[in-house]
Formats: C-alpha cells, structure tokens, sequence
C-alpha cells in the first residue's frame, strides 16, 4: 500500500530521487542517532497514527465517504440521492471548509475542526472520539490525496474584527450585499434561493442541484455561525460548490467582509 | 415559507378526501354501507392505480426546498433524517451501526459527549433531544374482503369497506445514552384502531462490554430480529393488523381479514395458541420477528466490521409479563456484511430461534415452536432489494393432533424499494406462505404490496398502498382467499 | 518536527537538488550538442458538416453582454482550415520547460473569454482579469477539483495563479453560465493553437516519430503520427474527420 507510507515522511521530498535521498537520510540519521532522541515525533509514530487513523475512519466516516476515500460510500446515496450535497470526495483534494485560498488544499487545522463539529444537516460532530483519535484520521483522510504532499496550505489573513454590529455597520452590509450580487444565488432577502437557483444553473462537479441555504438559520452556515467562521467562507469560498471566493472582490475595502457578515448575522436575529 | 408549507400539510386531511371523493363518490358517502356489490378486482386495482398516479402529479404542489427533519437523534446530532435512514422509517448502514452501537456514532463512544450537560457525577440531556414522537395511520383505507357470517367460518357478505381513521397509532418514544456506552430506549404507544395503550418497547443497552464493538447488551422488552438483514421494524410497509373475532379459549378464532404482515415473519400455523389459550393468527409477526419480547441479548462485531453474531434469550413466544415458559426460548444470529464504496452494500444473515413450550395446541399440550432462516440485503444506488426466507417448525406433538397438524411452514418475503427523485419512493413487496398447522384450515397466501410514499419533509411522509391478494381466484372459504384487496392513503409523521 | 529533522531535511534536499543539477546540466549539454530540432508546421483541416451555431437567449446584464449568444460550435475558414484546435506532441510529457514563458492571460470581455480556448504550461503564471464594468465570477477547474472559483469586480486586474498540474480546465461564471472556456496545460513546450486558417507550429521538436494529440472542443480528439526528419522542418496536414 503505497498511499499508507506516504505522509509518514514529514519532509517533502524530490519524486524521482526518493531512494537517493532515503539512503542518504538513513545513513545520516543512523549517524546522528536517530530522530527519538530529539523528542521528535518520528516517522514510525506518524505510521501508527494512519494506522489508527485508518482503523477509525473504517468505523466511523467509511459509510458516508467509502473506502476509496471518494465519497461513494453505501449510503452516501441517500444522504444526497437527488441533490447536493454528497458526501465529500477527499480524493479529489476539494474542500469547501478551508481557511485557505480558492482552490487550494484545507490545512490540517480545518479538516480537524470540520471532522470535530460536524455540518449541520449532513455530517454529525464527532466530538465523542478523543482529541487524538481526531488527528489520527485526519492524517488518514489526508493520504487518499497525493496533493498534500506539495502544497502550499497558508492561511488567508482576515481583515482586523469583527466589528460592532451597530445600525450603520449593518446598513452597510447590506449595500456589500448588492454590491457583491449576492441576491443571483441567495435572493434579495437572502433567504431564498435566487435566479441562478431557479434557472437550475447552480450545480456541483457529479452535476446535483446546489441549494443556497436561507442565511437567516444559523445552522446554514455549515462552516460554522460564528462571525470569523461566516467571514471565512466568503472569502475563501466553498470549493465545489458555486459559492465563489469574494477575496480579490473585498481587496479595496477589506473591512467590507464585516459589514457584511454583521448583515447576515442580523437576518437571524430581527424578530 | 416554512409556515405556509406546514400549512399546506395541515391542509392535507381535507384536502386528501376532497380529491379522492371525484373518484370514490359513492363509496365515500355510504362508507359503511355493507350492501354495496363487490367490483371486479381489475377496475378496483385501475382506479386505484389511476389515484396512485394522480397524486404523485399532484404531489409537487406540496413540495419545499429543503428537506430538514427535526426528530430527536436529528436534535440531538444537528443531522437530517436521511443520515441515519434510507428513508424514514428504514435505517442505512449508518442507522443501523447507531442503533447496534447503543445510540452512539459509529466508531464512537460518545454517549457522554453529545449535548450533555453536567451535574455532578449525571449526564442529562436535554429533553427534546431524546423525546420523540411518531404519528401515523391511515387517512383513507379501502378494504374489499368477505367477511364472515357470525362466530362461523362460513363466507358472509362480500364488503367494500372505505374507512377514515388518521392517526391509528401515536406514539410517544424516547431514546438515547444515559451516558457513555448505557443507553435506552421506551416507546408508549397508542393503538386507537387496536384500542390499547401501553409500553410497546422498553429496554436498556449496556455498549462496547471488553472493547469497541466487542458485545453490547440489551435488557427489557425488544424486537429480536433488529440487528438482522431483514428487521421486522423501521420498514417502508407498516405491519396491518388482522381484523378477526376471538371465540374463546383454545378455540379458533373468526378471521374476516387476514392481516398484511411479511409472510416470513408471519406465525404461519393454524391451531397455535398462547399460554392463556387465545389463538394465534396465521399472520401475526413472532419468535424471532417478534415486534417486543421480554428478555436479553448480546451482539457484537468483535472480528472487524464484515461480521456479527448475535445471541439471545427471551421468555418465550407471546408472553406476558412474568415467565411461565421453562425453559427459556433462545436464539442465535450471524451477519456478514460487504459495505466499502460504490454506493453498494450488501449483507447476509442466518438465524436459527429454539423454542420450548412456547406455544399450546388446542389440546392444551405445550409443543416447541423453533424458527430457523435468512435474510439478505443488497443496496446499490437507488434500488433498495431485501428478502427473507424463514422455515418454521412446530415439534413435540401430542400423538392425537400428528396427522391433521402440519408441523412444518415457510414463508417467504422479497421486497424491493426505488428512490426515483428525494422526495418520492416506490415499493413493493411480495409474500408467499407456505401454511402449516391443522390440515382443514391452513391455507397457503399469496400477496402482492404496492406503495408510493412522497416526503414533504425527510420526516413528513404521505403514502398510497395497495394490497393485492394474487390468490383470490382460487376460491373457498378461508379468509386467504376471500381477501381481495386493501388499498391506504395514509400518512406518517415523525417529530 | 525538530531542528536536526530540518537540518537534515534540508541537507537531504541539498544533496538532492545538487545531484540532479549536476544530472541535467549533463544532459542539457549533451542534447545541445549532439541533438538537432527541427519546427513542425501544419494545418488542420475540416470539410464535414458545419452545425448551426447555438443561439441563448441573455437575459441579466445584457447592457453588457447583449441580448443574444451566438456558440459556434466548429469555426472554419474558406478553405476548411479548422481554428481553435489544440496540437500537442504526446510521450514528450516531464520535458524540462526552457522558459515559463509569459503569464497567460484570460479576459472577461464583454461577457466572453478571451481567448475561449487557450494553451497553457504547468508553472506558467494564469492571469484572469475583468475588462467589463459588471461584477464576474471566474471558476476554473481540473477534471477532479477547483483551480479557482473568484468573484471579479468590475475592470479590475483580477487573480493570478501559477498553474501545477497538467491536464484540460474549464472556465466558467456562474453568475453568466452562457460564458465558457477552455485552458489546455502540458508540462511540456511542444504545443500550439490553430490560427483561424487552421495552421499551427511547433518549433524545436527533437527528430524522430512523434504521436500528435489533436483536440477540438466539439470534435473531439484524434491521433496521428509524424516523422520529424534530423534536418529540415516538417509539413503536415491533417484532416479532422467527418461528423
């Protein structure tokens, strides 16, 4: 199983090289005394936590997601039979919840914090295993993907906030939210689906309807309802979906992004 | 919208008859009227089948956007139904590794962690996340049998029955962990058709004894049958009693129409009767596929996912509380499982159920009752096959009943249900029994089920139902054969 | 993971690197050398049937991007030389790039792509900018994920990316979905577009056979292979078959 010794080395490495540099690390590590003794966590302990990891995921996340990892597990049928959203393909290295660019891979942190309080409507939390068992599977989910190997996973940074949701600043969500055409898929009210739903035009990559959720429900921001979670999602966007990233659009004004999410975060509180 | 939606479903009840009336006018007005002349079972099964269609092009206009259910595992883990339930009632593999996991995740051990709150060394829940309820019934039910002449079992007047009578069963359940790997599980229920109210179910589950997934326990009153292939619960047809008159102890009872229950799971002998000496119907759902038993079993799935055992033992077959039965009735199941991507699945499994003295002839004799068969399950995409075939045995007779009692019945059950979009299902069901018991009155059954179901929500279902007895044109006079039809617009509503 | 795990880490890949520099400098130099390369010109041709162009009807922003779209789906020049077509060498694929070249710059102009159908490098720079005065959104993807998926706003510079991994990406705006386009990457320099006369060329190809992959977005693909001679430039015409 070439895909389980992958990320046990932490370290990226040349492709076409990897026995040169294996030998050549070997005989230096042999010399040196071998990574324990600097209180590293070794490769043998990163193979251990897969192998865990693997035996969790079995358990718990094979019936949704497969074996293969791409998201054809028995039941990921029912869960989406006839509209998005399926059950994520992590072969694929797609991701809606990052903290990372567009297109880019999730880092580590965001697949434990996914995998630790779930999505609301789809995926239950899974608080219920230890700390470390949680990482052990995200090491798992994390070798159906040669791409983690190269990439680069930086944090987009968040503008200073948030900011104190007063009238104005609420007021001036609103315009962003028309500035920014958010209504061609949320509709005016962002609480049902707009044109582009109507038109059947918003879909995912296996071709399922993608439904914008009615943003006055907490529980529609699947990656959390939290200012810093809502202003997140807009400026990464969710990968997969037709929710696009509004970073570039929000580079003049990046204070923008809080306006905005104080708008949202008041659909949910007006009477 | 949310409002207006619930609306329109609150609507339903009028709406429904309103809609049928155009078709079923005469019958609707004089519902009782026993005088009305049998039809001809095809324009029966044509303007039934004309509804069934007219109401799944009607459907639409009950239609939402969004399907997000708020029954009480839902509450509690923040999830639609659909992640546990192919389609409410019926489990996935995820439900079904819930339910064997004691109400906890699968892989988990998280009956301490989920929405509990702390006080000192307790672990409560909220209410609402372990209070449910479920709600369903027959809106509209069309019977078309022969019913018998008084306390005889000679054929009466053919009826064409068209009944209201939503909702036939409420009930109230409750169910989660008390905390990690202890869960329960207590449903009330109310029968208004059968008019009885009491515990249904009621058990404790003790989770992950030894290891994960080792063996988990389960006390109290249960549904033997729940962790196998085909479970006698939580399926797409809802068991439908018999309609039948008790004629006193150790005497065969009048049956006017038989009940609508898998043929496999069915009690299959004429002749049968319990402890206290009422008669037990050909139909009625028992040993193994027991709807609620007192008593304890064990499984697990200790050699990794692709299989579990089971073991168990009851009281015995159609006990009352308080045991009179001894020795006990026992059981074994084994399952084996193939669930890893594809949107396949499909699992396998055998049971074998030893009875003792767990049920008397009419001589009053104790004879043992033993039920031995299997089941299997095959999901792929769409398409949801299952079926069981179950032999049952009666040994230990008394010499005088060996030759007018057949000893041996089978039953056979394959269903099959398609998802055709997300909001509407399609079922059917075919049922063989293979009768046995006292040779003069068992008669083999033949049935063919047919549902559309349509969810207004994942937990907000609306069904039409046919029933249809393939063997009616063979004649005679038991309640097998003069069974014509059953049709249901009926409704269920879980919260 | 420790300093010494960096240190040696890093050691193993100085090591490395030097290693394979050494390597290709040799083979750089032994190729220049020893190895001659010639140009391939060509032209692809077209005579089946020309479909009639797809007409959607716009309803949204029409100020900018008119009321009727008109998708043609095979464009050919009088004499059926086939525009549009992707040409590439197949079996030269891990070919070191000579240079990244500059970025390849897509246009959202008057609702429309430009260019609709491009080529592209693995490491070359992809610029997407917005010349109309309405909001777009650029979603680009691979066959398996999202390259990108970015709201631009009006007349803006846009979003650049470097492009890592070979393979055929779509473009597309959810906001406008009659507006397509097409970016072929290679990881190797041995590709070219038709112009509208249906010509093409491919410069320092090393001689010997070569299998061309010709790609054409309603057409589809087709093979054919070519001689390149040690000295002369080749000429080929290759004719896309009848629909």
């Amino acid at each position: 199983m070439p895909f389980l010794w992958a990320p046990m080395w932490h370290f990226k490495r040349p492709r076409r090289l990897t026995a040169f540099a294996l030998s050549v690390g070997m005989v230096v590590g042999f010399t040196f005394g071998l990574t324990p003794l600097c209180g590293a966590e070794s490769p043998t302990d990163v193979s251990d936590s897969v192998a865990r990891g693997k035996r969790l995921y079995e358990h718990a996340c094979l019936l949704c997601h497969g074996n293969t990892g791409q998201g054809d597990g028995p039941d990921a049928f029912y869960l989406g039979a006839y509209s998005a959203p399926r059950p994520r393909d992590f072969t694929g290295g797609e991701f809606k919840f990052r903290s990372t660019p567009s297109g880019e891979l999730p880092t580590d942190d965001d697949l434990y914090k996914t995998i630790s309080r779930g999505i609301p409507g789809y995926m239950p939390s899974f608080r219920g295993l230890s700390e470390a068992a949680r990482w052990d599977i995200v090491r798992y989910v994390k070798h159906f993907s040669p791409l983690y190997q190269e990439a680069d996973r930086t944090p987009i940074a968040l503008a200073p906030g948030p900011l104190p949701a007063t009238t104005e600043s609420v007021n001036r969500g609103r315009e962003v939210y028309d500035l920014l055409d958010c209504a061609k898929c949320h509709g005016p009210q962002a609480m049902q689906p707009g044109g582009l739903y109507d038109q059947g035009e918003l879909r995912d990559r296996r071709e399922l309807n993608v439904l914008p959720p009615d943003l006055s429900h907490p529980s529609s921001f699947k990656n959390g309802h939290q200012p810093s979670d809502i202003a997140q999602s807009i400026l990464t966007g969710l990968d997969g979906s037709p929710m696009a990233s509004f970073r570039e659009a929000l580079t003049p004004h990046p204070e923008d992004i809080w306006h905005l999410v104080n708008y949202l975060l008041s659909l949910s509180q007006s009477p | 919208m949310l409002r207006r939606i619930f609306g329109i479903f609150l609507d339903i009840k009028p709406t429904f008859p309103h809609i049928l009336s155009s078709a079923f006018t005469s019958d609707l007005f004089r519902p009782f009227s026993p005088t009305i002349p049998v039809k001809p079972l095809c324009t029966t099964i044509a303007k039934h089948l004309l509804l069934l269609a007219g109401v799944i092009f009607l459907s639409p206009l009950f239609s939402t956007p969004e399907a997000q259910a708020i029954p009480a595992f839902a509450r509690k883990y923040d999830v639609n139904c659909t992640v546990c339930h192919a389609r409410v009632p019926r489990l996935n593999r995820t439900g079904e590794r819930f339910l064997e996991n004691g109400y906890q995740l699968p892989g988990t051990e998280d009956g301490d962690t989920i929405k509990k709150s702390r006080l000192g060394d307790l672990t409560l829940d909220d209410v609402t996340n372990y209070l449910g309820f479920r709600m369903r019934g027959n809106i509209l039910q069309t019977t078309d049998y022969a019913r018998h002449a008084s306390g005889t079992n000679i054929d009466g007047n053919p009826e064409d029955r068209t009944e209201l009578g939503f909702p036939e069963v409420f009930s109230l359940l409750t169910a989660g962990t008390i905390t990690n790997n202890v869960g329960f599980f207590a449903e009330v229920e109310s029968n208004l058709e059968e008019g009885e109210t009491g515990v249904e179910r009621a058990f404790v589950t003790f989770n992950n004894i030894g290891q994960h997934d080792w063996a988990h326990l389960r006390i109290g009153k249960f549904d033997p049958s729940a962790y196998s292939s085909y479970a006698t619960l939580r399926q797409q047809f809802e068991l439908v009693g018999d309609d039948s008159v008790d004629n006193g102890s150790f005497m065969l009872p009048t049956i006017n129409r038989i009940g609508l229950t898998p043929a496999a799971f069915a009690s299959k002998f004429s002749g049968l009767f319990d402890r206290s000496g009422t008669a037990i119907v050909p139909t009625a759902p028992s040993l193994f596929h027991a709807v609620a038993e007192m008593g304890l079993d064990i499984h697990g799935r200790p050699f990794g996912d692709w299989f579990l055992y089971q073991v168990g033992i009851l009281n015995g077959a159609n006990e009352p509380f308080g045991d009179s039965n001894n020795p006990k009735d026992w059981y074994v199941m084994t399952r084996f499982d193939l669930a890893q991507s594809n949107y396949f699945s499909a699992n396998f499994s055998g049971f074998a159920y030893f009875g003792s003295n767990n049920a008397k002839v009419s001589t009053m004799a104790d004879v043992n009752w033993s039920r031995y068969g299997f089941a299997a399950n095959v999901r792929y995409d769409l398409v949801d096959v299952y079926a069981a075939f179950v032999v049952d045995q009666v040994t230990d007779l008394p010499a005088s009943l060996k030759n007018s009692f057949d000893s041996t019945a089978t039953g056979l059950t394959v269903e099959a249900n398609v998802l055709a979009t997300d909001r509407i299902l399609f079922g059917i069901r075919f049922d063989h029994l293979h009768a046995g018991g006292l040779r003069t009155q068992r008669t083999n059954t033949t049935l063919l089920a047919l549902i559309a179901k349509y969810y207004l929500r994942s937990n907000i279902a609306v069904f039409l139902r046919d029933d249809i007895n393939l063997r009616q044109a063979q004649g005679g006079h038991a309640p097998e054969r003069n069974f014509r039809n059953a049709f249901f617009v009926g409704a269920d509503v879980a919260f | 993971m420790t300093n010494f795990h960096d240190h040696l880490q890093s050691q193993v890949r100085i090591s490395a690197y030097t290693m394979m520099l050494i390597l290709a400098g040799a083979l750089n130099f032994a190729q220049a050398e020893n190895s001659p390369t010639t140009t391939l010109n060509g032209r692809i041709l077209y005579h089946g049937l020309i479909p009639q162009p797809e007409k959607q009807v716009i309803t949204q922003d029409v100020e900018t991007c008119g009321n009727i779209r008109k998708i043609f789906p095979v464009v050919v020049s009088d004499d059926g030389g086939l525009a549009q077509v992707v040409v590439s060498v197949e079996g030269l694929s891990g070919t070191r790039l000579s240079s990244i070249g500059d970025p390849l710059i897509v246009q959202n102009e008057k609702c429309v792509f430009q260019p609709p159908i491009a080529i592209g490098s693995v490491k070359q720079l992809l610029e997407v900018k917005n010349f109309d005065p309405i909001l777009h959104n650029t979603h680009i993807r691979t066959e398996t994920r999202a390259f990108f998926n970015v709201v631009l706003l009006p007349q803006s510079k846009g979003i650049k990316k470097v492009m890592k991994q070979p393979g055929l990406m779509t473009i597309s705006c959810n906001k406008h979905p009659f507006m397509m386009g097409y970016i072929q990457v290679f990881d190797h320099p041995f590709h070219a577009l038709t112009d509208s006369q249906g010509a093409f060329s491919i410069p320092n190809l090393p001689p010997g056979t070569h299998r061309l992959a010709i790609w054409h977005r309603t057409l589809g693909t087709i093979h054919q292979t070519v001689t390149i001679p040690q000295s002369n430039n080749a000429d080929v015409t290759i004719e896309f078959p009848a629909r």
